[in-house]
């Protein structure tokens, strides 16, 4: 290769790697060929494509099959004149970011109001100097662009939404994969529940955990919040309640134990995140449930031949006080019982009123259902909050779980 | 959330809330605190007599400023909530943590003897 040669392969190489303007389709609409011809000839020196139309049919035409950016259009033409072709682009989805400028020999105030109230973005006189028309163009253009813009980063954040729903779907799933299978839990004992998370990842979980032959762990907890943060630390604490080492850490398995070595061990994080708990602890040989929670409203009781009892005692969420002891309670259970956990979500709802269903109105209709099937009941029991409320919508996570025991059959109790 | 200000004394401000109390206002809310206190002062009554909802989250908040309003001799109170925020306040108690007043005079009054106390900061 001689110098002159390498000269021209650098010159073509540096011309190459420059960044260029971008290339747009100008649409020209008139159904005088003059007249195009003119335009095209004033508009070559932007070094775009340019396409001609004779009316506005024909140009609507080449609209849906060309990626158009401009269209500079004469007002009056047949078939189809520049305010109606002008109306047909702006009222389609896929085409009104086309930057649309109409071209009148014309100049009254009235055709001017007339072209903007029916989509135009902007006017030309036929009159105007090249200076005019390649500065309106380019404006034009410019306009384009930053909705092409627009409409690209519209696209991109759909894409990412689309993406973050699909991955939240799938922890949703997850975490409801963690929940305990209806039916029976353990000989005797039988589980339903109903779960509504406020958004696809709650900060309400719960879990049932049998420990060895005789004990069975339960457990319902309600983070402050929902969203990603808490439905992971939800997600930990199921899985650290239904862990093997349970045994190990808690031999007596202690319902207040445990709750106190949670407040101890989680802190209320600075963005002021805590959660409430209620942990029972079923020897299954004996029929005695010990109990303990942690700010949480308590759990109900409800029970064939006697007033329904709430379970559980004044105290506060974890994290509040880190030295806090927590202690157990317990009761015996009987045939027949109906012990139901539940987060706040279900009772803490308003009416139109302002009045808000409440604790007690939860416990009465738990009674109230007492004597239908216990899947049923919890069903009728959604329904039922979900009507106290002005709008029909949980604003808060909501978890309602019973178990229902059947002692007769069983020898071990 | 809006918020408006009006101080009492030199250590007391009253904070006036306006709307729902939820995970939307908490850069409003810390904003506020961090401002009241960084003004110096000691002693920060809210007054939630327009505030129509208060979530889970907020009551964590509330908790934390009273922390912090302690760690300086100081003190956070709550004024007149309604409707669905005094049933939630009720329901959690809150009351043992973060006094409640039935108006901003009773705040005044209370806060107005603890002042003279010195700041542990």
């Amino acid at each position: 290769m001689n110098e002159l040669e390498s000269i021209k392969t650098l010159e073509s190489v540096c011309e190459d790697s420059s960044p260029r303007e971008p290339t747009y389709t100008i649409l020209l609409v008139d159904d005088e060929k003059l007249v195009r011809m003119v335009a095209k000839r004033r508009l070559s020196k932007l070094n775009h494509r340019m396409i001609e139309a004779r009316n506005g049919k024909e140009a609507l035409a080449i609209v849906e099959h060309e990626k158009v950016d401009l269209v500079l259009s004469d007002w009056m033409m047949p078939e189809l004149d520049g305010p109606g072709l002008c109306e047909a682009i702006k009222k389609d989805d896929r085409f009104r970011s086309i930057h649309f400028i109409l071209m009148t020999a014309l100049d009254q105030p009235s055709q001017i109001a007339e072209g903007l109230s029916r989509g135009a973005d902007d006017f030309l006189p036929k009159s105007a100097s090249d200076q005019e028309i390649l500065a309106r163009v380019g404006a034009g253009l410019r306009a384009r662009q930053l909705l092409l813009d627009l409409e690209e980063s519209y696209r991109v954040i759909t894409e990412k939404q689309d993406q973050l729903d699909t991955e939240l779907y799938s922890a949703s799933e997850f975490v409801r994969s963690l929940l305990p299978v209806p039916g029976e839990v353990a000989p005797g004992i039988m589980l339903s529940w109903e779960f509504l998370p406020s958004s696809q990842l709650g900060g309400d979980l719960f879990q049932v955990a049998q420990w060895g032959d005789d004990h069975l762990g339960i457990m319902v907890l309600d983070m402050s919040g929902h969203g990603t943060g808490p439905a992971l630390r939800a997600v930990s604490l199921a899985m650290w309640f239904k862990g093997g080492h349970i045994a190990q850490a808690f031999p007596n398995f202690d319902p207040g134990e445990m709750v106190t070595r949670l407040n101890a061990e989680n802190l209320m994080t600075d963005q002021g995140d805590y959660f409430t708990i209620w942990v029972g602890v079923l020897q299954r040989s004996t029929g005695i449930l010990r109990y303990a929670s942690a700010g949480h409203p308590g759990s109900i009781l409800v029970r064939k031949n006697a007033p329904s009892v709430v379970l559980g005692r004044k105290s506060w969420p974890t994290g509040f006080s880190p030295d806090e002891t927590y202690h157990t309670d317990s009761i015996t259970l009987e045939d027949k019982d109906r012990l139901y956990l539940y987060s706040d979500g279900i009772y803490e709802v308003v009416n139109a009123e302002d009045e808000i269903w409440g604790k007690e109105r939860l416990q009465s209709a738990l009674e109230h259902v007492y004597t239908r099937p216990m899947k049923l009941g919890l069903k009728s029991l959604i329904h039922t909050s979900r009507s106290w409320q002005a709008d029909g919508v949980f604003g808060d996570d909501v978890a309602l779980i019973g178990l229902e025991l059947h002692l007769e059959s069983k020898e071990s109790f | 959330m809006s918020v408006s200000e009006r101080s009492l004394s030199e250590h007391t401000v009253v904070e006036t809330f306006v709307g729902r109390f939820d995970q939307h206002a908490r850069q409003d809310f810390k904003w506020r605190i961090d401002h009241a206190i960084a003004q110096g002062y000691r002693f920060v009554a809210l007054n939630m007599v327009a505030v129509s909802f208060i979530d889970s989250l907020a009551l964590g908040w509330l908790v934390l400023a009273q922390r912090r309003f302690q760690r300086i001799g100081g003190k956070l109170g709550i004024i007149a909530p309604v409707g669905f925020v005094r049933d939630v306040l009720e329901l959690t108690e809150i009351n043992e943590w973060i006094p409640i007043f039935t108006s901003e005079d009773e705040a005044w009054k209370a806060f107005e003897s603890l002042e003279t106390l010195p700041s542990d900061s």
